[in-house]
């Protein structure tokens, strides 16, 4: 199966149960640092496979991004560890949607015997690439020749513009507030502070402090954008048959689902505008899990602004469309408040918006730990958890359990 | 003047976009629209999203237009963006096709008086309006008064 944006909702043969997530790893989360983005990748795998109780000569197989420059091959993870055995690749891992479909992929290769012990990896160095202007994330949108001819002259780029106009539509259609944006930034901002690896862990806010900051990009403000941090992370997955042997309680790939956008990289043209393609990814992951919302203990959404992780929770239908509004007020996504208590514990670690930038694989990382019942803001009881993962272009939901 | 070198100007060679700046230069507002059922053709696949049709041509167009949404970009993050910056970025409704948006900027408007669903009008000026004087005639917006 490839995961291609193509328009709609794609159909995946079940995985359910057959893959296990058996390790988790990160590099230190920083602002510009000038690390080098090998550095962080391997300082993850490294941490990685130390939870996994592997060693580099255990691992047969490397999922990474093919469409981010730098971020793995071979030649360099064989180099690095002094390694010359066969290993299989795959350029359809990484971060974003692929944090979510990675598993996915990977059970095709374990399934037909390329490779049983397999890392997806993701590392950024979009800070120093900011720092040094020689890069970041709007580099494809430059590019791409419809935009840098039609939008960016107009002044529409980089991605906070696109994203307000986002909010506004979502503001009128539904009447959403800047207030309920203001509600997931300070969740957000709450669990970093009981994160000790989060890059805002020392930094509080509050929803006066966010109301006071006059919107830059109006209606956003700055506490709306995620945060530009250089890191990496990764997670080690193998069949769910040998997840027993591993150190670490195992967790169980139950579902996963893919769907890409109706217009691509044109958001502007996106016909359903204040919505995700979450609403297209969600119900296949659900169905192949045999799961619903209802069930889940906990949940991380890929948040680049606060709107979209707005609009995931009700695209993903934790809430019906058009009420995630008020459905976040008040302490509704904090980790210690829990579903039996009608809440969401959203984004434990901080997510985009104040843990790190790691477009969605820390998400991942995080909710391995929580299932494991190790996370820093730790979820009471949490067997089930889900990874809303995007892109802009696509969303792929990755619903798991606790083994 | 402010610095106009790095201001990001539309490659008037790049066909699918092309004759939009070619029909502001003459003072026009054009997009490309199926001949066979209407719909217009933004942005251009060649192909109509409606009936598929492949006769697809730039058709000139009243210029008028509704908001749907904007942003009031105070700190342009792109930097070459800068000289222009506060300003408002649009994206509008075209009156002769309700579904077809297109991306802009509103010009000669108060930001707080600007509400979805509002008529706006086509204004012909420099990409660069009203800090840098590129050359390059944009089919910018404004608040249509005369509603």
């Amino acid at each position: 199966m490839a995961f291609v944006a193509e328009p709609g909702p794609v159909e995946l043969e079940s995985i359910k149960s057959k893959v296990a997530i058996v390790g988790v790893g990160e590099s230190e989360h920083s602002a510009a640092s000038g690390r080098a983005l090998d550095q962080m990748l391997f300082a993850a795998i490294d941490a990685a496979l130390a939870d996994a109780g592997l060693s580099p000569r255990d691992v047969d197989g490397l999922m990474f991004s093919g469409q981010s420059v730098g971020q793995m091959t071979v030649a360099r993870f064989r180099a690095h560890y002094g390694l010359s055995h066969e290993i299989w690749e795959s350029g359809a891992g990484g971060a974003f949607s692929f944090a979510a479909t990675a598993p996915h992929a990977a059970y095709e290769a374990m399934a037909s015997g390329k490779a049983s012990v397999i890392i997806n990896l993701h590392g950024t160095d979009w800070a120093s690439q900011n720092a040094a202007d020689s890069g970041g994330p709007a580099t494809a949108h430059l590019a791409e020749a419809i935009k840098s001819n039609a939008e960016v002259p107009f002044g529409f780029i980089p991605q906070p513009v696109y994203f307000a106009h986002v909010a506004r539509r979502h503001f009128e259609q539904y009447g959403t507030t800047p207030e309920q944006l203001g509600a997931i930034a300070v969740a957000s901002r709450r669990h970093a502070n009981g994160h000790p690896g989060a890059v805002m862990r020392h930094k509080t806010l509050s929803l006066d402090q966010y109301l006071a900051r006059e919107p830059f990009i109006d209606p956003l403000r700055i506490e709306d954008c995620c945060l530009i941090s250089d890191g990496a992370c990764a997670y080690v997955m193998t069949t769910a048959d040998r997840a027993r042997d591993f150190p670490k309680p195992p967790v169980i790939v139950e579902g996963v689902g893919y769907a890409g956008a109706i217009e691509g990289i044109h958001f502007a043209m996106e016909p359903e505008f204040a919505s995700t393609p979450h609403r297209m990814s969600a119900p296949g992951a659900f169905a192949m899990a045999g799961l619903t919302p209802a069930d889940v203990d906990v949940l991380a959404v890929y948040d680049p602004f606060t709107i979209v992780a707005l609009m995931a929770i009700e695209d993903l239908g934790f809430c019906p469309k058009g009420e995630a509004g008020r459905f976040v007020e008040g302490d509704r996504l904090a980790f210690d408040r829990g579903r039996a208590k009608g809440g969401l514990p959203f984004n434990t670690h901080g997510g985009m918006l104040s843990h790190a930038y790691l477009l969605g694989i820390n998400h991942v990382v995080e909710l391995v730990r929580q299932l494991r019942g190790e996370a820093a803001n730790q979820v009471r009881d949490a067997q089930v958890a889900v990874y809303g993962g995007f892109s802009g272009v696509d969303a792929g939901t990755l619903v798991m359990r606790r083994g | 003047m402010a610095d106009r070198k790095n201001f990001p100007l539309p490659d008037l060679t790049h066909g699918p976009t092309a004759p939009l700046w070619q029909a502001a230069a003459r003072q026009e507002f054009a997009l490309p629209r199926c001949q066979s059922c209407g719909r217009f053709d933004w942005y251009p696949r060649g192909e109509c999203r409606q009936c598929h049709g492949r006769d697809i041509a730039w058709t000139p167009l009243s210029g008028r237009a509704t908001l749907f949404s904007w942003a009031v970009v105070k700190r342009a993050l792109h930097k070459p963006l800068a000289p222009i910056a506060s300003y408002v970025s649009a994206i509008v409704l075209i009156d002769e096709d309700r579904l077809t948006r297109f991306v802009t900027r509103l010009i000669d408007c108060d930001p707080a008086s600007l509400h979805i669903g509002m008529p706006v009008e086509v204004r012909f000026a420099d990409i660069g309006y009203p800090a840098l004087e590129t050359g390059i005639i944009a089919p910018l917006f404004a608040p249509n008064m005369t509603d």
